[in-house]
């Protein structure tokens, strides 16, 4: 005889034991293991732009991936160059029009900002991946 | 029978998952506890060129090192080069100083050079200073007359240097000149001071001449591009742990008249400029070695190379163009 909304595994004692709460454990383990390993990764991982400083007659690169602010000399004073979650920007100017500052984050690689009266611009580049560009040429 | 199997699998995959589990948490708990390193680079002027700084090393001393790099090169700049009015210059200038007085930098320098000269029949020479000025280079390069140049050989060569207990003097007129040596030497100066601070690999490029390495946790194989003497394209990529490369090449600061190449590598025979070789690129354990004997060999070409002790470097390649333009390549050595 076939009960109306009951089914048919639900039948016994011992069928019903299968769903036994200690059962949750495997998929917990595993969800747990992935969300450790999904965490350990991607704090190892980054994100291939650089942040490429240019001052009078200086040039530095920097990883885009850690935040941080730092300060660089400009022909009219000090500016304040800030990275903050994968973008970067001039935060500080002594420049009398604040261009610079006012052109905000730069995300993308190709995005610029250039401060002309203190003679330096910051701009993201994609760093190129091993196997392809040298580190250094001799010539 | 069935059910103690069921249960036995059962806790056996609890047991792994839980194992795997432990091994992540630790490598993730290792991993944060480990010192973060960064790499950093910094492209600067210096030696009348450009210089290139790599630095792998913890978060918070990486731009320190760099910083310091910077300026050490930029000591050294000023003490060895002809243009300032440093300890070189100075010592040009007035024929002799004492050698109480002369930094351990000058002192290094005189010595690798006289044995680099000893090595190769003197055609690596830092005395034909009064002959680079007669040629111009590297502000105003132009042919001179032979009547000076042969004037300036008569006061070239370090027979013209007397070292005694307490004085290094000059003869009359003969000016040295580390340009053939100096970018090397502070490319290893400046490589060491990294090292020296707690950087974990460190690549120091001056105007084309290196010096790299790291420690075997970084394991960082640095990618050495050497260029085509004639081509603005790489010839070849060397991949070297720890190490030095240095490149002497008749394209950088060559004058052209009737055609030919008269190229800033002079040949302290003669008095004229190397003819024949493209380029030569020396890979050695110090810059500075490969610094000089790259310029060497540039002007004595095969032979010198032939003769040179294979202690003093690993690899050594020259590029030869004949008459028509074309090129050929000799090598000794492997990396």
């Amino acid at each position: 005889m076939h009960i109306i909304g009951q089914t048919p595994y639900m039948k016994s004692d011992k069928d019903i034991s299968f769903f036994r709460l200690t059962d949750l454990l495997i998929p917990l383990i595993a969800g747990l293991v992935l969300l450790v390993l999904h965490l350990s990764n991607s704090a190892q991982d980054s994100d291939g732009l650089l942040l490429v400083i240019h001052t009078a007659g200086n040039t530095e690169y920097l990883p885009l991936d850690r935040d941080t602010s730092f300060r660089v000399n400009g022909n009219m004073g000090q500016l304040e160059i800030q990275i903050d979650s994968s973008r970067a920007r001039i935060s500080e100017s002594p420049c009398p029009g604040q261009d610079c500052v006012r052109k905000g984050w730069l995300t993308s690689a190709g995005d610029l900002a250039i401060c002309i009266p203190s003679g330096v611009f910051i701009c993201i580049k994609t760093e190129s991946s091993e196997g392809e560009s040298p580190d250094a040429i001799t010539y | 029978m069935s059910g103690s199997r069921k249960l036995s699998s059962y806790v056996l995959m609890v047991v792994l998952l839980l194992t795997i589990l432990i091994a992540v948490l630790v490598r993730a708990i290792f991993t944060q506890n480990q010192p973060e390193l960064v790499e950093l680079r910094r492209r600067t002027p210096v030696l009348g060129t450009y210089a290139t700084y790599t630095v792998i090393a913890q978060e918070e001393s990486a731009a320190h090192i760099l910083g310091e790099m910077d300026s050490l090169a930029g000591h050294l700049d000023f003490e060895l080069g002809v243009f300032s009015q440093g300890e070189v210059s100075l010592l040009n200038s007035r024929g002799y100083a004492c050698t109480s007085e002369m930094s351990i930098d000058l002192k290094h320098l005189l010595e690798v050079s006289f044995l680099i000269a000893s090595v190769t029949d003197s055609l690596f020479d830092p005395s034909i200073g009064a002959l680079v000025n007669v040629w111009g280079f590297p502000h105003d390069p132009h042919i001179p007359d032979s009547i000076s140049i042969e004037n300036a050989l008569s006061i070239s060569g370090l027979e013209n240097l007397t070292i005694s207990d307490d004085t290094i003097r000059l003869n009359s007129g003969t000016l040295l000149d580390f340009g053939a040596i100096a970018k090397g030497y502070t490319a290893d100066r400046v490589y060491d001071l990294a090292v020296e601070r707690g950087a974990n690999a460190v690549l120091v490029e001056i105007g084309g001449e290196i010096r790299c390495g790291g420690d075997s946790e970084t394991g960082r194989i640095w990618r050495l591009a050497v260029r085509n003497p004639r081509l603005d394209e790489i010839q070849e990529m060397i991949m070297l742990e720890n190490g030095a490369v240095a490149t002497s090449g008749d394209y950088e600061s060559c004058i052209f008249e009737n055609g030919c190449r008269f190229c800033h590598i002079l040949d302290p025979r003669t008095g004229y400029p190397q003819t024949g070789v493209a380029s030569v690129t020396v890979v050695a354990e110090r810059s500075m070695i490969a610094d000089a004997l790259a310029t060497a060999i540039a002007v004595g070409g095969t032979d010198i190379a032939y003769s040179v002790p294979d202690s003093l470097f690993s690899l050594i390649i020259i590029i030869m163009e004949d008459e028509g333009g074309n090129l050929t390549e000799w090598r000794r050595g492997e990396v």
